[in-house]
Parts: C-alpha cells; sequence; structure tokens
C-alpha cells in the first residue's frame, strides 16, 4: 500500500513539473513571438477604459490617463515597433494630455493644463496635424455622451475601439 | 540501481503527461484568449488612428495611415479569431476615406478603384445606401461635425 502510494506521488510529481515546464515554454515562445500583440492587448483594453473615465468624468479619470500616457510613451520609444505605429501611440499619448489638461483645467491648475496642452500639441504636430490650435484640440477630445446600448448610435464610421467604450451585454 | 530506474520512470511517466497538457493549458485558457484580443486591439487602433488622421492630419500622412490600416484589416482577415462586422465596415470606410485622398490629389483612376472596393465591401455587409453619393456625404459630415474650419471642406 505505501509502496502504491509513493509511486502515485512520484508520477503526480512528474505531472506537475510537466504541466508547469510545458505552460512555461509555450508562454515564453508566446510573449517571445507577440510581443507587440501582448502590448496591444493591454494598451487597447486600457486606452477604453481611461476613455471611458474621461467621458464620464469619474474621480480616477486623471490616474487612468496618467497610465496611459506613460504606456504610450514606452510605445514610442520602443525600437520594436514601426514608425508608423509608433505614430499612432504618439498621436494616441497627445490626446491623453490634451484629456489631461482638460481634466487639469476644471480642477482649476491652469499652470498644468498648459503644460499638457503644450506636450499635446507637439505630439500631434509630429503625427501631421494641421491645426494644433487649442479649439481644434478640444475639438477632437470633447467628451463623448455615454448612453445606454439600445440607444447607442448606429454611425457607419464607428470604429471597433470606440464600440469597445461603451460594451453592450 | 533498479528502484532509481523505477522512479525514474514512474517520473518520466508523469512528464509525459503533464508537458502536453501544460502546453495545452496554458494555450487554450491564456495565450489564445490574448492573442484574439491583442490582435483586435491592434486593427481597431490602427484603424481609429488613421480615420482621425485622416480628418485632422496633413494629406501625406492620412494617405500613409490610411494604407498601413488597410493592410493591417487585411492581414487579419485571416489571422484574427474576433473579426466581424465592425471590422469589415472599418476597412470598407478606410478605402472610401483614402479615395477622397486620391481624389484631391489628382489622382483618379486610383480613386475610383478605391471607392469601388468601398462600395463593394458595403454592399456586402448589406448597408442600405453603398452609392458613391452617400458615401461622400457621410464622409463629409464626418468631416464637418469633428472640424468647422474651412479645412474640413477643402479636404
Amino acid at each position: 500500500m505505501k509502496k502504491l502510494v509513493l509511486r502515485s506521488i512520484v508520477v503526480i510529481t512528474g505531472i506537475v513539473i510537466g504541466i508547469v515546464a510545458g505552460g512555461y515554454l509555450t508562454f515564453h515562445r508566446y510573449a517571445r513571438d507577440y510581443h507587440t500583440v501582448r502590448a496591444l492587448a493591454w494598451l487597447g483594453i486600457f486606452s477604453a477604459v481611461s476613455e471611458g473615465q474621461y467621458d464620464e468624468n469619474t474621480s480616477d479619470a486623471k490616474q487612468g490617463l496618467l497610465y496611459i500616457v506613460t504606456y504610450y510613451s514606452q510605445g514610442v520609444e520602443s525600437p520594436k515597433l514601426d514608425p508608423i505605429m509608433k505614430n499612432m501611440m504618439r498621436m494616441n499619448r497627445g490626446l491623453a494630455e490634451a484629456r489631461l489638461s482638460v481634466l487639469e483645467n476644471e480642477s482649476g491648475n491652469a499652470g498644468a493644463a498648459k503644460s499638457y496642452l503644450s506636450e499635446a500639441q507637439d505630439d500631434l504636430k509630429a503625427v501631421g496635424w494641421v491645426d494644433v490650435s487649442e479649439a481644434n484640440i478640444l475639438q477632437a477630445v470633447r467628451r463623448q455622451p455615454v448612453r445606454p446600448c439600445n440607444n447607442a448610435p448606429q454611425s457607419a464610421t464607428k470604429t471597433s475601439a470606440s464600440a469597445q467604450q461603451k460594451p453592450c451585454g | 540501481m533498479k528502484r532509481a530506474l523505477g522512479t525514474f520512470a514512474l517520473l518520466f511517466l508523469g512528464l509525459t503527461i503533464g508537458l502536453p497538457l501544460g502546453i495545452y493549458l496554458v494555450q487554450r485558457k491564456f495565450v489564445d484568449k490574448e492573442k484574439a484580443i491583442g490582435l483586435m486591439n491592434e486593427e481597431g487602433l490602427v484603424d481609429e488612428y488613421a480615420k482621425k488622421e485622416f480628418i485632422y492630419a496633413d494629406a501625406q500622412t492620412s494617405r500613409e495611415a490610411l494604407t498601413y490600416a488597410i493592410n493591417i484589416h487585411m492581414e487579419m482577415q485571416g489571422e484574427s479569431t474576433l473579426r466581424g462586422w465592425p471590422e469589415k465596415s472599418d476597412l470598407g470606410w478606410c478605402f472610401a476615406e483614402l479615395s477622397l485622398i486620391e481624389e484631391s490629389a489628382g489622382n483618379t483612376t486610383l480613386a475610383e478603384n478605391y471607392m469601388s472596393q468601398a462600395q463593394q465591401i458595403l454592399k456586402d455587409l448589406g448597408s442600405k445606401d453603398s452609392s458613391e453619393r452617400h458615401i461622400r456625404e457621410i464622409l463629409h459630415q464626418k468631416l464637418v461635425s469633428a472640424q468647422p474650419q474651412s479645412r474640413a471642406l477643402s479636404k
């Protein structure tokens, strides 16, 4: 009986080691080959959440936007991304900075608002925006009304990324 | 010696069972799901970037962004498992926007080609009105509502 138990323990130990090793190898290979896809998976989620927080003007909107600015900054500086992908990151960082500027302005921090707006203007100008005036940038980041799913506008040009902001069901 | 060999054989048996199980579990429970979300987000983020560039950026940058987005949309057709109606529609609108840019640059043949691809995609998706006039009208409204300046009309 004791012998059988010991043998079972050895087999189970082997199974556990096998599961850990197999899992690690699979994850390692995936993380190596799909580095950008992994980053974009989380970036898309964080980006949608921070935009949602901004649109709803929640108390943690600023924190979320600061986090997303840091995340985009890492992307802009990454040597693994191609130039257009970096431009995409830079444009989104600029828009996040513009949103931060709006929040700081609403909190009465005119200095910080101006600083964020200036950074946003630099980023957006770098990605080819023609009009980087304050009015135009604020127009681009104006808050979108959050509506119940049944009343959501069925815009033909609505993108999948913007659709993630208001998940239905 | 015989006992050690026996123990090793049992451990090896366990490893043989555990290794594929570990690969399967991580692949199915984590990798496949994160990869699907990543590919969908890549497509969505690139598309959103291209559409914003179309509205706010100069023609050359818009062209590059839209061409890149179209390529990503095409690549994802066979790769992304979460791809659906919205992504297909986004591809159609990318072609439509690129058509307007090429038209304003004087490349009429290219513009017509892109517009016909946009119409075909939207028609295949069951759009009620996939006529060129309707597509132009929607894009015009999009430009005007996002950017009240005169540049929107001249683009």
